[in-house]
């Protein structure tokens, strides 16, 4: 079993009609999912808001979602690779879940979504003081 | 751009979620950029349109912009 495994990761986007407190549970189900298929779990990162670039939509029933942002996460875990298709089947069941992907990955997570953040805010803060550097030095 | 992106930056995978560093190679359009424009080599360029392609089925990439 060992040297037939592979590292997947699962990305998902969940319909931001689910409220916060029901976040956690809807996560939970997707970990749960894969760990009923047969996959470990490595590395995840919780959902959260975010704009899509365009209009999605998805089709539960009788009822038509549009939608223009979403919850987005993901889970990394190992599994063999027949394992994988239970996985995929399970997700595309789940009613909350919009969009998702599963792909082989590098077990290492050298991208985390918080890591882009504190990257982003990073580089916005030093240009703040600056600003008003220069702004005082005109004056 | 720069001469190799990728390796003066030590991206050993181009992950789809990493979204800054995917639009240093889209056009205007949002299309991909050439391989000419975007100097990458051949290996980096083929991760890069696969990750850029994955980031536009997600959303956090246009398909078509203006």
């Amino acid at each position: 079993m060992e040297g037939n495994t592979q590292v997947y990761e699962l990305g998902y986007l969940l319909l931001p009609s689910i409220t916060e407190d029901q976040l956690e549970g809807a996560e939970d189900a997707l970990k749960k999912a894969v760990s009923a298929a047969g996959g470990t779990e490595i590395a995840s990162e919780s959902p959260e808001k975010i704009d899509l670039a365009y209009t999605m939509t998805k089709t539960v029933g009788v009822s038509r979602y549009v939608v223009n942002d979403a919850y987005i996460g993901w889970v990394k875990f190992e599994a063999e690779p027949s394992a994988a298709a239970g996985v995929k089947e399970a997700v595309s069941k789940m009613e909350e879940v919009l969009r998702f992907l599963l792909i082989k990955a590098p077990r290492e997570s050298d991208f985390t979504f918080a890591k882009a953040r504190e990257a982003l805010i990073a580089k916005e803060v030093p240009e703040v003081p600056n600003g008003e550097a220069k702004a005082a030095g005109v004056e | 751009m720069h001469k190799n992106y990728f390796k003066e930056n030590r991206i050993e995978y181009v992950d789809y979620k990493d979204v800054e560093t995917l639009k240093k190679f889209l056009t205007p359009h949002a299309r991909i950029q050439s391989k000419k424009r975007s100097a990458a080599p051949a290996k980096n360029q083929r991760q890069l349109a696969v990750a850029v392609k994955r980031a536009r089925f997600m959303g956090l990439l246009p398909y078509v912009s203006r």
